[in-house]
């Protein structure tokens, strides 16, 4: 079967350092911290009190772009993924009436957050059912852009957001459709979410100094932050890209998502699950391991994470792993669950664009254990044509894509 | 309680209807017509109505179980501006008495008539 190529025709990104995508990017290459002391729920209740919050003008900006109504039936995930959407549209018109719709699909992923909603509580809430349902997220963004072709969530806990965009790949490779509209939003900050989590002692305590907590990689990483934002890409078949004269940003060369059959929380010590899924979307895109020259790292800042995905790196890249580019956009926006392999993707894409590699901050103290180059604290101006990026999840969900400088 | 609207509360209560609708929907108030499609103009769905209802629920003193109207609606649905305010104000004028219809049909459909 032909085998379509996939391009990126198009970029949304809200995070807590910015509510678009020109702020978000100029922050995190200015390497600023979006974790600040938490305002979502009860501090005293939990030992975590710090997170990546978007901020208070969120509210403001989402209902500048949606109706009363919409605020009222979604939850503050689908508000994020509706706003998303409509930046999305705003900025690189797709102009939709043109197009076949029922060729357009919407696939995001989302790592549960809409259960979170207080709505699910409140029996008398007429709106719970809308709010809690995760598909809504999807559906909102059908509707309001009258697209019908395929559309649902995906959910692998932290590789969600990549996930999606692994499905929305597949299916414009298959021929299946032309477009797709795809990333991940999750707003799983809650007092509940923070319980769980320092239940698994996976959240960062540095409650003293929040800017600080995220430390990817450093020797003293004692967890991740909670986060809060989404991404979303238009992917299309570059004959359909072409075809409409839409602006080709990059390739979406490949990717591989797999499982690691292991543990429901860590990772295969040695880092053999997450190298096998690195290979395995480079040989998808056709790409040699020494053609890399920047990862995207899932970079948590828990211990086991970054130790296993700096083993990974190293199986899958061999002596090249020391030459190349390694940074965590974690460690200034938090980890934002099942949207930060969306919001990865979307700052690999700009990586390209602007031959920039955003830095690792709050590296401070190498571990002996993580030795490669995780551009620390300063961002990097590098040639960048090719770019891994890594998104790992509970559950054992591994996913890799490889994005490549676009030429015809 | 029955009640019957007089002419000018009947208005009042289409204006209300109509604001209510522009506010839920960010629509212009001067846009919506008795002949506006709810779901077609506005873009609502299909719970507007009911929320409608609980707006103007304790003004107009209508004791019904929103249950109710809810099933009442799916069998004879609203499609307008115009069929709104006509419906709402026969629950006001003689909500038992639909209800009662309602219940017949229900029978009906079970085959127990």
């Amino acid at each position: 079967m032909n085998r379509k190529k996939v391009v990126v025709t198009g970029l949304s990104l809200i995070t807590s350092v910015g509510l678009n995508l020109e702020d978000s990017w100029t922050a995190m290459k200015s390497g600023r911290s979006g974790v600040r002391r938490g305002t979502r729920w009860n501090l005293e209740e939990t030992p975590t009190r710090i997170a990546a919050e978007l901020p208070e003008e969120f509210a403001a900006v989402a209902r500048r772009y949606t109706r009363a109504r919409f605020m009222r039936q979604s939850s503050r995930t689908g508000q994020l993924a509706l706003v998303l959407a409509k930046q999305l549209v705003e900025q690189y018109a797709p102009r939709f009436e043109t197009l076949n719709r029922r060729r357009i699909g919407v696939i995001i992923g989302t790592g549960g957050s809409s259960g979170n909603d207080p709505a699910q509580s409140d029996k008398n809430d007429t709106w719970g059912v809308l709010r809690t349902m995760p598909n809504a997220l999807a559906g909102w963004i059908c509707i309001e852009f009258g697209l019908e072709g395929s559309s649902y969530t995906v959910n692998s806990a932290c590789a969600s957001g990549a996930d999606a965009l692994g499905v929305a790949h597949t299916l414009i490779t298959s021929g299946r459709l032309d477009m797709v509209i795809t990333g991940g939003c999750d707003a799983v900050v809650s007092e509940s979410a923070i319980h769980h989590f320092n239940h698994l002692m996976a959240l960062s305590e540095r409650n003293d100094a929040p800017e600080r907590a995220s430390r990817p990689f450093d020797k003293n990483r004692d967890g991740f932050v909670m986060g809060e934002g989404g991404a979303l890409v238009i992917l299309e078949s570059e004959e359909h890209a072409l075809a409409r004269g839409a602006n080709i940003l990059c390739e979406h060369a490949g990717y591989a998502s797999t499982n690691e059959a292991t543990n429901i929380m860590a990772p295969r010590e040695g880092g053999s699950g997450m190298g096998y899924t690195m290979t395995a979307a480079l040989e998808d895109a056709g790409v040699r391991p020494e053609e890399v020259n920047y990862i995207s790292a899932h970079g948590t800042s828990t211990g086991h994470n970054d130790r296993c995905e700096t083993q990974g790196i190293k199986l899958a890249l061999g002596d090249h792993a020391r030459k190349v580019a390694i940074s965590s956009q974690k460690s200034m926006i938090g980890h934002t669950i099942g949207a930060a392999g969306g919001i990865e993707f979307v700052i690999s894409v700009l990586s390209i664009l602007h031959n920039y590699a955003t830095p690792t901050i709050n590296y401070e103290t190498p571990d002996p254990d993580c030795d490669l180059d995780y551009v620390p604290n300063v961002g990097r101006e590098m040639p960048i044509d090719v770019v891994l990026s890594n998104s790992f999840g509970f559950g054992g969900h591994n996913v890799s894509h490889v994005l490549r400088r676009y030429s015809r | 309680m029955a009640q019957q609207l007089s002419p000018e509360e009947k208005d009042q209560l289409s204006t209300k209807i109509k604001e209510f609708l522009a506010d839920e929907c960010d629509m212009d108030v001067a846009e919506i017509t008795d002949a506006t499609d709810i779901m077609e103009d506005l873009k609502a769905d299909s719970l507007v109505f009911l929320e409608l209802i609980q707006e103007i629920q304790q003004d107009y003193k209508l004791d019904i179980e929103l249950r109710q109207i809810g099933k009442y609606i799916v069998k004879h649905p609203v499609k307008t501006v115009g069929e709104a305010v006509e419906t709402l104000v026969s629950f006001i004028e003689r909500g038992e008495e639909l209800l009662i219809q309602l219940n017949a049909e229900e029978a009906a459909a079970r085959g127990e008539v």
